[in-house]
Protein backbone atom coordinates (compact mmCIF):
# COMPACT_ATOMS: atom_id res chain seq x y z
CA UNK A 1 0.00 0.00 0.00
CA UNK A 2 2.70 2.31 0.79
CA UNK A 3 3.88 1.78 -2.99
CA UNK A 4 0.89 3.09 -4.42
CA UNK A 5 0.75 6.32 -1.41
CA UNK A 6 4.30 7.14 -2.72
CA UNK A 7 2.40 7.66 -6.17
CA UNK A 8 -1.02 9.10 -5.53
CA UNK A 9 1.58 11.41 -3.41
CA UNK A 10 3.42 12.37 -6.76
CA UNK A 11 -0.03 12.94 -8.74
CA UNK A 12 -1.53 15.11 -5.98
CA UNK A 13 1.63 17.55 -6.27
CA UNK A 14 1.19 17.77 -9.91
CA UNK A 15 -1.95 18.72 -9.60
CA UNK A 16 -1.14 21.69 -7.32
CA UNK A 17 1.72 22.84 -10.37
CA UNK A 18 -1.56 23.24 -13.06
CA UNK A 19 -3.34 25.63 -10.68
CA UNK A 20 -0.57 28.25 -9.75
CA UNK A 21 0.25 30.11 -12.86
CA UNK A 22 -4.15 31.00 -13.86
CA UNK A 23 -3.61 33.39 -17.09
CA UNK A 24 -1.10 30.26 -18.31
CA UNK A 25 -4.43 27.53 -17.21
CA UNK A 26 -6.99 29.68 -18.92
CA UNK A 27 -4.83 30.41 -22.03
CA UNK A 28 -4.49 26.79 -22.14
CA UNK A 29 -7.96 25.86 -22.15
CA UNK A 30 -9.02 28.58 -24.62
CA UNK A 31 -6.70 27.16 -26.87
CA UNK A 32 -8.08 23.70 -26.63
CA UNK A 33 -11.55 24.72 -27.20
CA UNK A 34 -10.33 26.90 -30.68
CA UNK A 35 -8.55 24.07 -31.57
CA UNK A 36 -11.97 22.23 -31.39
CA UNK A 37 -14.02 24.59 -32.96
CA UNK A 38 -11.62 25.26 -35.91
CA UNK A 39 -11.74 21.67 -36.84
CA UNK A 40 -15.46 21.55 -36.35
CA UNK A 41 -16.56 24.26 -38.27
CA UNK A 42 -13.78 23.06 -41.10
CA UNK A 43 -16.02 19.38 -41.62
CA UNK A 44 -19.07 21.00 -41.41
CA UNK A 45 -18.62 23.21 -44.25
CA UNK A 46 -17.00 20.88 -46.01
CA UNK A 47 -19.92 19.33 -45.91
CA UNK A 48 -21.96 21.84 -47.41
CA UNK A 49 -24.88 20.62 -48.43
CA UNK A 50 -23.46 17.05 -48.87
CA UNK A 51 -24.81 13.73 -47.38
CA UNK A 52 -21.85 11.61 -47.66
CA UNK A 53 -17.65 12.49 -48.08
CA UNK A 54 -15.07 9.45 -47.84
CA UNK A 55 -18.35 7.28 -46.30
CA UNK A 56 -18.78 9.09 -43.24
CA UNK A 57 -22.35 11.05 -42.96
CA UNK A 58 -22.13 14.38 -41.55
CA UNK A 59 -22.78 13.40 -38.41
CA UNK A 60 -20.78 10.84 -38.30
CA UNK A 61 -18.17 13.10 -38.76
CA UNK A 62 -19.04 15.69 -35.84
CA UNK A 63 -19.40 13.26 -33.71
CA UNK A 64 -15.69 11.68 -34.97
CA UNK A 65 -14.38 15.25 -34.25
CA UNK A 66 -15.38 15.94 -31.72
CA UNK A 67 -15.22 12.41 -29.79
CA UNK A 68 -11.53 12.29 -30.97
CA UNK A 69 -11.05 15.96 -28.99
CA UNK A 70 -12.31 13.96 -25.63
CA UNK A 71 -10.14 11.06 -26.59
CA UNK A 72 -7.11 12.93 -27.19
CA UNK A 73 -7.53 14.51 -23.62
CA UNK A 74 -7.08 10.82 -21.96
CA UNK A 75 -4.61 9.90 -24.78
CA UNK A 76 -2.16 12.35 -25.81
CA UNK A 77 -2.32 14.22 -22.38
CA UNK A 78 1.28 13.60 -21.57
CA UNK A 79 2.96 17.11 -20.96
CA UNK A 80 5.09 16.09 -18.38
CA UNK A 81 6.56 12.81 -19.94
CA UNK A 82 7.90 14.77 -22.68
CA UNK A 83 10.33 16.95 -20.58
CA UNK A 84 12.05 13.36 -19.73
CA UNK A 85 14.65 14.17 -22.79
CA UNK A 86 15.04 17.47 -21.07
CA UNK A 87 15.75 16.44 -17.84
CA UNK A 88 18.09 13.41 -19.33
CA UNK A 89 20.38 16.20 -21.45
CA UNK A 90 20.47 18.75 -18.27
CA UNK A 91 21.04 16.26 -15.35
CA UNK A 92 17.96 16.81 -13.65
CA UNK A 93 16.80 13.43 -14.00
CA UNK A 94 19.47 12.89 -11.01
CA UNK A 95 17.65 14.08 -8.49
CA UNK A 96 14.90 11.20 -9.53
CA UNK A 97 17.39 8.25 -10.07
CA UNK A 98 18.55 8.64 -6.45
CA UNK A 99 15.39 8.01 -4.88
CA UNK A 100 13.68 4.91 -3.81
CA UNK A 101 10.94 5.06 -6.61
CA UNK A 102 10.07 3.44 -10.11
CA UNK A 103 11.30 6.35 -12.46
CA UNK A 104 8.76 4.92 -15.32
CA UNK A 105 5.73 4.67 -12.88
CA UNK A 106 6.77 8.38 -11.27
CA UNK A 107 6.30 9.66 -15.16
CA UNK A 108 3.05 7.86 -15.69
CA UNK A 109 1.91 9.04 -12.39
CA UNK A 110 2.60 12.71 -13.84
CA UNK A 111 0.86 11.96 -16.93
CA UNK A 112 -2.01 11.06 -14.99
CA UNK A 113 -2.40 13.90 -13.41
CA UNK A 114 -2.15 15.88 -16.81
CA UNK A 115 -4.87 13.22 -18.04
CA UNK A 116 -6.88 13.65 -15.07
CA UNK A 117 -6.76 17.69 -15.53
CA UNK A 118 -7.44 17.65 -19.37
CA UNK A 119 -10.23 15.30 -19.10
CA UNK A 120 -12.10 16.93 -16.65
CA UNK A 121 -11.77 20.39 -18.08
CA UNK A 122 -12.22 18.52 -21.45
CA UNK A 123 -15.31 17.51 -20.40
CA UNK A 124 -17.35 20.27 -19.14
CA UNK A 125 -16.01 22.42 -22.46
CA UNK A 126 -17.53 19.83 -24.71
CA UNK A 127 -20.71 19.70 -22.78
CA UNK A 128 -21.14 23.74 -23.28
CA UNK A 129 -20.21 22.99 -26.92
CA UNK A 130 -22.98 19.92 -27.07
CA UNK A 131 -25.56 22.30 -25.59
CA UNK A 132 -24.37 25.66 -27.61
CA UNK A 133 -24.00 24.62 -31.32
CA UNK A 134 -26.59 21.19 -30.82
CA UNK A 135 -24.65 19.56 -33.39
CA UNK A 136 -26.20 15.99 -34.80
CA UNK A 137 -24.66 13.70 -32.74
CA UNK A 138 -24.61 9.24 -32.63
CA UNK A 139 -24.88 8.47 -29.05
CA UNK A 140 -23.93 4.46 -28.99
CA UNK A 141 -26.19 2.67 -27.38
CA UNK A 142 -24.84 -1.18 -27.43
CA UNK A 143 -23.19 -1.75 -24.30
CA UNK A 144 -20.57 -4.24 -26.12
CA UNK A 145 -19.13 -1.24 -28.78
CA UNK A 146 -19.27 0.74 -25.50
CA UNK A 147 -16.89 -1.61 -23.66
CA UNK A 148 -14.61 -2.04 -26.96
CA UNK A 149 -14.30 1.68 -26.96
CA UNK A 150 -13.21 2.09 -23.81
CA UNK A 151 -10.81 -0.89 -23.80
CA UNK A 152 -9.02 0.81 -26.98
CA UNK A 153 -9.03 3.67 -24.99
CA UNK A 154 -6.36 2.21 -22.73
CA UNK A 155 -4.84 0.63 -25.73
CA UNK A 156 -4.02 3.70 -27.01
CA UNK A 157 -2.91 5.06 -23.76
CA UNK A 158 -0.62 2.45 -23.09
CA UNK A 159 0.82 2.51 -26.36
CA UNK A 160 1.01 6.61 -26.60
CA UNK A 161 2.71 6.30 -22.99
CA UNK A 162 5.31 3.79 -24.58
CA UNK A 163 6.13 5.55 -27.57
CA UNK A 164 6.43 8.90 -25.99
CA UNK A 165 8.90 7.28 -22.91
CA UNK A 166 10.65 5.15 -25.45
CA UNK A 167 11.14 8.35 -27.84
CA UNK A 168 12.36 10.03 -24.69
CA UNK A 169 15.51 8.22 -23.88
CA UNK A 170 17.01 8.38 -26.83
CA UNK A 171 18.22 11.42 -25.40
CA UNK A 172 20.80 9.52 -23.32
CA UNK A 173 22.17 9.64 -26.85
CA UNK A 174 21.99 12.61 -27.87
CA UNK A 175 23.72 16.10 -26.72
CA UNK A 176 22.05 19.02 -25.94
CA UNK A 177 18.82 20.25 -28.20
CA UNK A 178 19.36 17.26 -30.47
CA UNK A 179 16.38 15.71 -27.96
CA UNK A 180 14.25 17.72 -29.50
CA UNK A 181 14.45 16.82 -32.73
CA UNK A 182 12.88 13.20 -32.92
CA UNK A 183 10.00 14.83 -30.63
CA UNK A 184 9.24 17.42 -33.10
CA UNK A 185 8.70 14.91 -36.00
CA UNK A 186 7.05 12.53 -33.65
CA UNK A 187 4.30 15.23 -32.90
CA UNK A 188 3.28 15.57 -37.21
CA UNK A 189 3.29 12.14 -37.51
CA UNK A 190 0.91 11.55 -34.22
CA UNK A 191 -0.79 14.13 -35.85
CA UNK A 192 -1.74 13.01 -39.43
CA UNK A 193 -1.50 9.05 -38.81
CA UNK A 194 -3.45 8.80 -34.80
CA UNK A 195 -6.47 10.12 -36.87
CA UNK A 196 -6.57 13.63 -34.96
CA UNK A 197 -7.20 15.67 -38.14
CA UNK A 198 -9.07 13.10 -40.12
CA UNK A 199 -10.47 9.39 -40.02
CA UNK A 200 -7.62 7.24 -41.23
CA UNK A 201 -9.79 5.89 -43.74
CA UNK A 202 -9.89 9.14 -45.78
CA UNK A 203 -6.66 7.59 -47.23
CA UNK A 204 -6.25 6.12 -50.26
CA UNK A 205 -6.51 2.12 -49.63
CA UNK A 206 -3.03 0.90 -50.01
CA UNK A 207 -1.73 3.76 -47.38
CA UNK A 208 -4.07 3.08 -44.63
CA UNK A 209 -3.66 -0.58 -44.77
CA UNK A 210 0.40 0.21 -44.32
CA UNK A 211 -0.63 2.95 -41.58
CA UNK A 212 -2.85 0.26 -39.77
CA UNK A 213 0.18 -1.63 -39.32
CA UNK A 214 1.56 1.03 -37.65
CA UNK A 215 1.13 1.54 -33.61
CA UNK A 216 -0.51 5.70 -34.79
CA UNK A 217 -4.08 4.73 -35.82
CA UNK A 218 -4.53 3.03 -32.70
CA UNK A 219 -3.92 6.23 -30.59
CA UNK A 220 -6.69 7.86 -31.65
CA UNK A 221 -8.68 6.53 -34.48
CA UNK A 222 -9.52 3.22 -34.02
CA UNK A 223 -11.40 3.65 -30.90
CA UNK A 224 -13.66 6.11 -32.24
CA UNK A 225 -14.02 3.75 -34.85
CA UNK A 226 -14.99 1.23 -32.58
CA UNK A 227 -17.55 3.64 -31.17
CA UNK A 228 -19.08 4.65 -34.47
CA UNK A 229 -19.99 1.51 -34.77
CA UNK A 230 -18.09 1.20 -38.02
CA UNK A 231 -15.53 -1.72 -37.28
CA UNK A 232 -16.47 -5.27 -37.86
CA UNK A 233 -15.93 -7.88 -35.61
CA UNK A 234 -12.41 -9.28 -37.70
CA UNK A 235 -11.06 -5.80 -38.11
CA UNK A 236 -11.28 -5.02 -34.54
CA UNK A 237 -9.99 -8.12 -33.62
CA UNK A 238 -7.04 -7.67 -36.12
CA UNK A 239 -6.70 -3.91 -34.33
CA UNK A 240 -6.34 -5.78 -30.90
CA UNK A 241 -3.78 -8.02 -32.14
CA UNK A 242 -1.49 -5.36 -33.43
CA UNK A 243 -1.98 -2.76 -30.96
CA UNK A 244 -0.95 -5.60 -28.84
CA UNK A 245 1.94 -6.54 -30.39
CA UNK A 246 3.08 -3.13 -29.93
CA UNK A 247 2.29 -2.85 -26.29
CA UNK A 248 4.50 -5.96 -26.37
CA UNK A 249 7.70 -4.82 -28.19
CA UNK A 250 7.47 -1.52 -27.28
CA UNK A 251 7.29 -2.31 -23.44
CA UNK A 252 10.18 -4.59 -24.33
CA UNK A 253 12.15 -1.88 -25.85
CA UNK A 254 11.67 0.81 -23.86
CA UNK A 255 12.81 -1.63 -20.87
CA UNK A 256 15.85 -2.04 -22.71
CA UNK A 257 16.96 1.60 -23.59
CA UNK A 258 16.18 2.36 -19.97
CA UNK A 259 18.74 -0.09 -18.95
CA UNK A 260 21.16 0.82 -22.03
CA UNK A 261 20.35 4.29 -20.92
CA UNK A 262 21.58 4.38 -17.53
CA UNK A 263 24.68 2.95 -18.72
CA UNK A 264 25.93 5.54 -20.75
CA UNK A 265 24.04 8.66 -18.43
CA UNK A 266 26.78 11.36 -18.10
CA UNK A 267 24.81 13.12 -15.32
CA UNK A 268 25.53 16.07 -16.43
CA UNK A 269 25.73 19.37 -14.67
CA UNK A 270 27.61 19.19 -11.40
CA UNK B 1 29.05 -10.24 5.19
CA UNK B 2 29.07 -6.48 6.33
CA UNK B 3 32.35 -5.00 5.50
CA UNK B 4 34.14 -2.81 7.46
CA UNK B 5 34.00 0.69 6.59
CA UNK B 6 30.94 2.50 5.33
CA UNK B 7 32.36 3.38 1.84
CA UNK B 8 34.93 1.28 0.22
CA UNK B 9 36.49 2.49 -2.98
CA UNK B 10 38.75 0.33 -5.31
CA UNK B 11 40.89 1.44 -8.24
CA UNK B 12 37.52 3.29 -9.36
CA UNK B 13 37.37 4.45 -12.77
CA UNK B 14 35.07 6.74 -14.95
CA UNK B 15 35.81 7.36 -18.54
CA UNK B 16 33.52 9.28 -20.44
CA UNK B 17 33.64 9.90 -24.49
CA UNK B 18 33.85 13.03 -25.59
CA UNK B 19 34.09 14.56 -29.08
CA UNK B 20 36.38 16.83 -30.44
CA UNK B 21 34.96 19.32 -33.02
CA UNK B 22 37.71 20.98 -34.95
CA UNK B 23 37.11 25.02 -34.59
CA UNK B 24 35.21 27.16 -37.14
CA UNK B 25 32.17 26.87 -39.33
CA UNK B 26 34.20 23.86 -41.31
CA UNK B 27 35.23 21.59 -38.50
CA UNK B 28 31.55 22.19 -37.30
CA UNK B 29 30.22 20.60 -40.84
CA UNK B 30 32.90 18.12 -40.56
CA UNK B 31 31.45 17.05 -37.09
CA UNK B 32 27.90 16.26 -38.88
CA UNK B 33 29.60 13.61 -40.89
CA UNK B 34 32.75 12.44 -38.90
CA UNK B 35 33.28 12.74 -35.50
CA UNK B 36 36.37 12.06 -33.54
CA UNK B 37 35.79 10.60 -29.84
CA UNK B 38 38.30 10.07 -26.82
CA UNK B 39 38.48 9.12 -23.59
CA UNK B 40 38.17 11.74 -20.72
CA UNK B 41 39.55 9.76 -17.37
CA UNK B 42 37.34 11.97 -14.91
CA UNK B 43 37.77 9.47 -12.60
CA UNK B 44 41.44 7.08 -12.88
CA UNK B 45 42.23 4.76 -10.21
CA UNK B 46 40.90 5.90 -7.23
CA UNK B 47 40.66 4.02 -4.10
CA UNK B 48 39.87 4.88 -0.71
CA UNK B 49 37.71 3.71 2.37
CA UNK B 50 35.62 6.11 4.89
CA UNK B 51 34.40 4.55 7.94
CA UNK B 52 31.41 5.40 9.95
CA UNK B 53 30.70 8.75 11.04
CA UNK B 54 33.45 10.40 9.26
CA UNK B 55 33.24 13.53 7.70
CA UNK B 56 35.54 13.60 4.72
CA UNK B 57 36.11 16.46 2.75
CA UNK B 58 37.18 16.16 -1.14
CA UNK B 59 39.29 18.65 -2.83
CA UNK B 60 40.20 18.95 -6.46
CA UNK B 61 39.89 22.04 -8.97
CA UNK B 62 37.45 22.11 -11.60
CA UNK B 63 37.57 18.97 -13.15
CA UNK B 64 39.28 17.16 -11.15
CA UNK B 65 36.57 14.35 -10.35
CA UNK B 66 35.41 15.26 -7.44
CA UNK B 67 31.82 14.96 -8.46
CA UNK B 68 31.92 12.14 -10.89
CA UNK B 69 33.55 10.11 -8.04
CA UNK B 70 30.42 11.71 -5.65
CA UNK B 71 28.21 10.40 -8.78
CA UNK B 72 29.44 7.04 -8.91
CA UNK B 73 29.06 6.71 -5.53
CA UNK B 74 25.59 7.49 -4.70
CA UNK B 75 24.82 5.44 -7.82
CA UNK B 76 24.26 7.91 -10.47
CA UNK B 77 26.76 6.22 -13.03
CA UNK B 78 27.94 3.36 -14.08
CA UNK B 79 31.96 2.76 -13.11
CA UNK B 80 33.90 2.11 -15.94
CA UNK B 81 36.18 -0.44 -13.78
CA UNK B 82 36.52 -0.87 -10.24
CA UNK B 83 34.62 -1.81 -6.73
CA UNK B 84 32.61 0.43 -5.01
CA UNK B 85 30.87 -0.72 -1.92
CA UNK B 86 28.81 1.42 0.31
CA UNK B 87 27.05 0.31 3.50
CA UNK B 88 27.47 -2.97 1.71
CA UNK B 89 25.40 -2.18 -2.02
CA UNK B 90 26.70 -1.71 -5.09
CA UNK B 91 25.34 2.00 -5.33
CA UNK B 92 24.60 1.64 -9.50
CA UNK B 93 22.58 -0.95 -8.49
CA UNK B 94 20.19 1.74 -6.78
CA UNK B 95 18.46 -0.78 -4.62
CA UNK B 96 15.70 0.79 -3.06
CA UNK B 97 16.80 -0.55 0.42
CA UNK B 98 20.28 1.50 -0.66
CA UNK B 99 19.14 4.26 -2.09
CA UNK B 100 16.54 5.13 1.72
CA UNK B 101 20.04 5.79 3.34
CA UNK B 102 21.90 8.21 1.05
CA UNK B 103 21.40 11.61 -0.37
CA UNK B 104 23.02 13.30 -2.76
CA UNK B 105 22.55 17.30 -2.38
CA UNK B 106 23.78 19.13 -5.29
CA UNK B 107 24.62 22.70 -4.76
CA UNK B 108 23.57 23.57 -8.74
CA UNK B 109 20.82 20.77 -8.85
CA UNK B 110 17.57 21.85 -7.06
CA UNK B 111 15.23 19.10 -6.20
CA UNK B 112 13.07 21.25 -4.65
CA UNK B 113 9.53 22.01 -6.89
CA UNK B 114 10.17 25.17 -8.04
CA UNK B 115 6.45 26.49 -8.54
CA UNK B 116 5.31 25.07 -4.67
CA UNK B 117 6.49 25.72 -1.75
CA UNK B 118 9.43 23.59 0.09
CA UNK B 119 7.07 21.64 2.71
CA UNK B 120 4.97 20.14 -0.62
CA UNK B 121 8.66 18.73 -1.72
CA UNK B 122 9.27 17.13 1.92
CA UNK B 123 5.52 15.69 2.04
CA UNK B 124 6.75 13.96 -1.11
CA UNK B 125 9.80 12.81 0.01
CA UNK B 126 7.92 10.89 3.12
CA UNK B 127 5.38 9.25 1.11
CA UNK B 128 9.10 8.59 -1.59
CA UNK B 129 10.97 7.23 1.14
CA UNK B 130 8.05 6.29 3.50
CA UNK B 131 8.73 7.80 6.31
CA UNK B 132 6.45 7.06 9.63
CA UNK B 133 4.31 10.64 10.10
CA UNK B 134 5.88 10.81 13.80
CA UNK B 135 9.66 10.62 12.94
CA UNK B 136 8.78 13.00 9.68
CA UNK B 137 6.80 15.34 12.52
CA UNK B 138 9.83 15.18 14.41
CA UNK B 139 12.78 15.19 11.85
CA UNK B 140 11.14 18.52 10.42
CA UNK B 141 10.70 20.27 13.87
CA UNK B 142 14.73 19.62 14.37
CA UNK B 143 15.58 20.68 10.88
CA UNK B 144 13.65 23.73 10.60
CA UNK B 145 14.95 24.78 13.88
CA UNK B 146 18.17 24.27 13.34
CA UNK B 147 18.41 26.14 10.21
CA UNK B 148 15.62 28.42 10.96
CA UNK B 149 13.42 28.59 7.91
CA UNK B 150 10.03 28.02 10.02
CA UNK B 151 8.21 30.89 8.76
CA UNK B 152 9.35 30.04 5.00
CA UNK B 153 7.90 27.02 4.74
CA UNK B 154 4.81 27.54 2.52
CA UNK B 155 6.63 30.06 0.47
CA UNK B 156 6.80 29.43 -3.16
CA UNK B 157 10.55 28.07 -3.68
CA UNK B 158 11.48 30.17 -6.69
CA UNK B 159 10.40 33.16 -4.46
CA UNK B 160 13.37 32.35 -2.00
CA UNK B 161 16.45 33.64 -1.56
CA UNK B 162 19.58 31.59 -2.92
CA UNK B 163 20.31 30.74 0.96
CA UNK B 164 17.41 29.83 2.10
CA UNK B 165 16.89 27.85 -1.00
CA UNK B 166 20.06 25.91 0.01
CA UNK B 167 18.30 25.31 3.69
CA UNK B 168 15.02 23.86 2.03
CA UNK B 169 17.45 21.47 -0.41
CA UNK B 170 19.30 20.27 2.48
CA UNK B 171 15.90 19.82 4.61
CA UNK B 172 14.41 17.90 1.64
CA UNK B 173 17.28 16.13 1.25
CA UNK B 174 17.91 15.24 4.62
CA UNK B 175 13.99 14.25 5.80
CA UNK B 176 14.91 10.43 5.67
CA UNK B 177 17.39 10.86 7.56
CA UNK B 178 20.52 9.15 5.55
CA UNK B 179 22.81 7.33 7.05
CA UNK B 180 25.25 8.51 3.94
CA UNK B 181 25.34 12.43 2.76
CA UNK B 182 27.14 13.17 0.07
CA UNK B 183 27.67 17.08 -0.08
CA UNK B 184 28.54 18.44 -3.39
CA UNK B 185 29.17 22.39 -3.16
CA UNK B 186 26.77 23.01 -0.50
CA UNK B 187 27.73 26.61 -0.34
CA UNK B 188 28.58 27.49 -3.71
CA UNK B 189 27.09 31.28 -4.70
CA UNK B 190 26.14 31.56 -0.63
CA UNK B 191 27.46 34.44 1.44
CA UNK B 192 30.39 34.47 4.20
CA UNK B 193 27.40 34.51 6.37
CA UNK B 194 25.51 32.01 5.11
CA UNK B 195 28.64 29.97 4.27
CA UNK B 196 29.46 29.63 8.07
CA UNK B 197 25.53 28.56 8.88
CA UNK B 198 25.82 25.92 6.28
CA UNK B 199 29.40 24.43 8.00
CA UNK B 200 27.77 24.70 11.37
CA UNK B 201 24.74 23.09 10.44
CA UNK B 202 27.02 20.25 8.73
CA UNK B 203 28.61 19.72 11.75
CA UNK B 204 26.14 19.80 14.07
CA UNK B 205 24.28 17.14 11.93
CA UNK B 206 27.30 15.07 11.41
CA UNK B 207 27.77 14.73 15.57
CA UNK B 208 24.42 14.67 16.61
CA UNK B 209 23.05 11.88 13.65
CA UNK B 210 26.26 10.00 13.48
CA UNK B 211 25.85 10.41 9.42
CA UNK B 212 28.74 9.99 7.38
CA UNK B 213 29.22 12.70 5.17
CA UNK B 214 31.88 13.02 1.81
CA UNK B 215 31.92 17.03 1.62
CA UNK B 216 33.35 18.61 -1.52
CA UNK B 217 33.96 22.28 -2.09
CA UNK B 218 35.93 24.88 -3.98
CA UNK B 219 35.96 26.97 -0.55
CA UNK B 220 38.91 25.68 1.44
CA UNK B 221 37.35 27.38 4.76
CA UNK B 222 34.24 24.59 4.28
CA UNK B 223 36.81 22.29 4.46
CA UNK B 224 39.53 23.67 6.87
CA UNK B 225 36.62 24.07 9.60
CA UNK B 226 34.70 20.93 8.93
CA UNK B 227 37.16 18.03 7.98
CA UNK B 228 39.90 16.37 9.66
CA UNK B 229 40.32 14.30 6.82
CA UNK B 230 40.45 15.25 3.21
CA UNK B 231 41.18 13.56 0.37
CA UNK B 232 43.00 15.53 -2.50
CA UNK B 233 41.75 14.93 -6.11
CA UNK B 234 43.68 15.87 -9.52
CA UNK B 235 43.44 15.12 -12.92
CA UNK B 236 40.99 12.21 -11.78
CA UNK B 237 43.98 10.88 -9.34
CA UNK B 238 44.15 10.81 -5.71
CA UNK B 239 47.08 12.48 -4.70
CA UNK B 240 46.70 12.86 -0.81
CA UNK B 241 44.42 10.87 1.79
CA UNK B 242 45.08 12.12 4.94
CA UNK B 243 44.61 14.69 8.19
CA UNK B 244 44.41 18.35 6.81
CA UNK B 245 47.46 19.30 8.73
CA UNK B 246 49.66 16.54 7.20
CA UNK B 247 49.29 18.33 3.99
CA UNK B 248 51.34 21.20 4.94
CA UNK B 249 53.76 18.67 6.49
CA UNK B 250 53.98 16.93 3.17
CA UNK B 251 53.79 19.60 0.26
CA UNK B 252 54.45 22.91 2.20
CA UNK B 253 58.83 23.24 2.36
CA UNK B 254 58.19 26.99 2.32
CA UNK B 255 57.75 29.12 5.94
CA UNK B 256 56.47 32.59 5.00
CA UNK B 257 57.92 35.64 7.27
CA UNK B 258 55.62 38.51 7.28
CA UNK B 259 58.58 41.67 8.75
CA UNK B 260 57.46 45.19 9.24
CA UNK B 261 60.15 47.25 8.54
CA UNK B 262 60.73 50.46 10.51
CA UNK B 263 62.90 52.52 7.71
CA UNK B 264 62.12 51.80 4.02
CA UNK B 265 64.81 48.92 2.76
CA UNK B 266 65.43 48.39 -1.34
CA UNK B 267 63.44 45.04 -2.67
CA UNK B 268 67.02 44.20 -4.06
CA UNK B 269 68.28 43.29 -0.90
CA UNK B 270 65.19 41.46 0.62
CA UNK B 271 65.60 39.05 -2.31
CA UNK B 272 68.88 37.83 -1.07
CA UNK B 273 67.04 36.48 1.88
CA UNK B 274 63.81 34.44 0.21
CA UNK B 275 61.38 35.42 -1.95
CA UNK B 276 59.78 38.36 -1.91
CA UNK B 277 56.25 37.84 -1.83
CA UNK B 278 54.65 40.92 -1.40
CA UNK B 279 56.45 44.06 -0.36
CA UNK B 280 54.39 47.12 0.15
CA UNK B 281 56.33 49.23 2.68
CA UNK B 282 56.32 49.25 5.72
CA UNK B 283 55.15 45.33 5.29
CA UNK B 284 57.18 42.46 3.39
CA UNK B 285 55.94 38.82 3.36
CA UNK B 286 59.03 36.46 2.21
CA UNK B 287 58.85 32.85 1.55
CA UNK B 288 61.89 30.88 2.98
CA UNK B 289 62.56 27.15 2.93
CA UNK B 290 61.60 25.56 5.41
CA UNK B 291 64.95 24.71 6.91
CA UNK B 292 66.57 28.02 6.45
CA UNK B 293 63.80 29.77 7.96
CA UNK B 294 64.97 30.54 11.55
CA UNK B 295 68.42 31.90 10.03
CA UNK B 296 66.85 33.97 7.43
CA UNK B 297 64.52 35.14 10.71
CA UNK B 298 68.08 35.54 12.05
CA UNK B 299 69.94 37.87 9.05
CA UNK B 300 66.92 39.83 9.19
CA UNK B 301 66.65 41.12 12.61
CA UNK B 302 70.30 41.48 12.30
CA UNK B 303 71.19 43.44 9.11
CA UNK B 304 67.48 45.49 8.97
CA UNK B 305 65.55 47.76 10.56
CA UNK B 306 63.02 45.49 11.83
CA UNK B 307 59.80 46.82 13.97
CA UNK B 308 58.41 43.37 13.54
CA UNK B 309 58.68 39.82 12.73
CA UNK B 310 56.62 36.78 12.29
CA UNK B 311 57.26 32.92 11.10
CA UNK B 312 54.23 31.64 10.31
CA UNK B 313 52.97 28.21 7.71
CA UNK B 314 52.40 28.87 4.49
CA UNK B 315 48.28 28.95 3.53
CA UNK B 316 46.44 26.02 3.23
CA UNK B 317 45.18 27.23 -0.05
CA UNK B 318 48.96 28.52 -1.33
CA UNK B 319 49.76 24.63 -0.54
CA UNK B 320 47.10 23.20 -1.95
CA UNK B 321 47.25 25.75 -4.95
CA UNK B 322 50.77 25.00 -5.56
CA UNK B 323 50.27 21.02 -5.40
CA UNK B 324 47.43 21.04 -8.49
CA UNK B 325 49.18 23.66 -10.45
CA UNK B 326 52.50 22.28 -9.87
CA UNK B 327 54.28 25.75 -9.52
CA UNK B 328 56.49 26.74 -7.16
CA UNK B 329 54.77 29.08 -4.58
CA UNK B 330 58.51 30.23 -3.16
Amino acid sequence: MAAISKYLSIIRTSLQEYFIYRLNFALWRVRAVMQLLILYFLWLTAYGGLNNLFGYSASQMLTYILGISLIRSYVLAARLSEGVGAQIITGDISNMLIKPISYIRYIFSRDFSDKFINIFFSSIELIVIMVVLKPPLIFQSNPLLLIGTVIFILVGLTLYFLLNFSLSLSAFWLHGDDWWAPRFIFGIIVDFLAGGLFPIDVLPEAVRQVVMLTPFPYLLFFPMKVYLGQAQTSYILMGFLISGFWIFGLFLFQRWLWQQGLKSYVAAGS
Amino acid sequence: MLPMHTIQVNRLRKYYKVHQKEPGLSGSIKSLFHRKYYDVKAVDNISFEIGEGELVGFIGPNGAGKTTTLKCLSGLLYPTGGLVNVLGYVPYERKHPYLKQIALVMGQKNQLWWDLPAIETFILNREIYEVPRPQYEKTLAELTEMLDVKDILKVQVRKLSLGQRMKMELIAALIHSPKVLFLDEPTIGLDVVMQKKMRDFIREYNQSHKATIILTSHYMDDVKELCKRVIVIDKGRLIFDGQLDEIIRKFADHKLITVVFSKKVPEEKLKKIGTVKEYDFPKAVISVKRSAASLAAAELLQNFPVADLNIEESQIEDIIREVFTGENIA
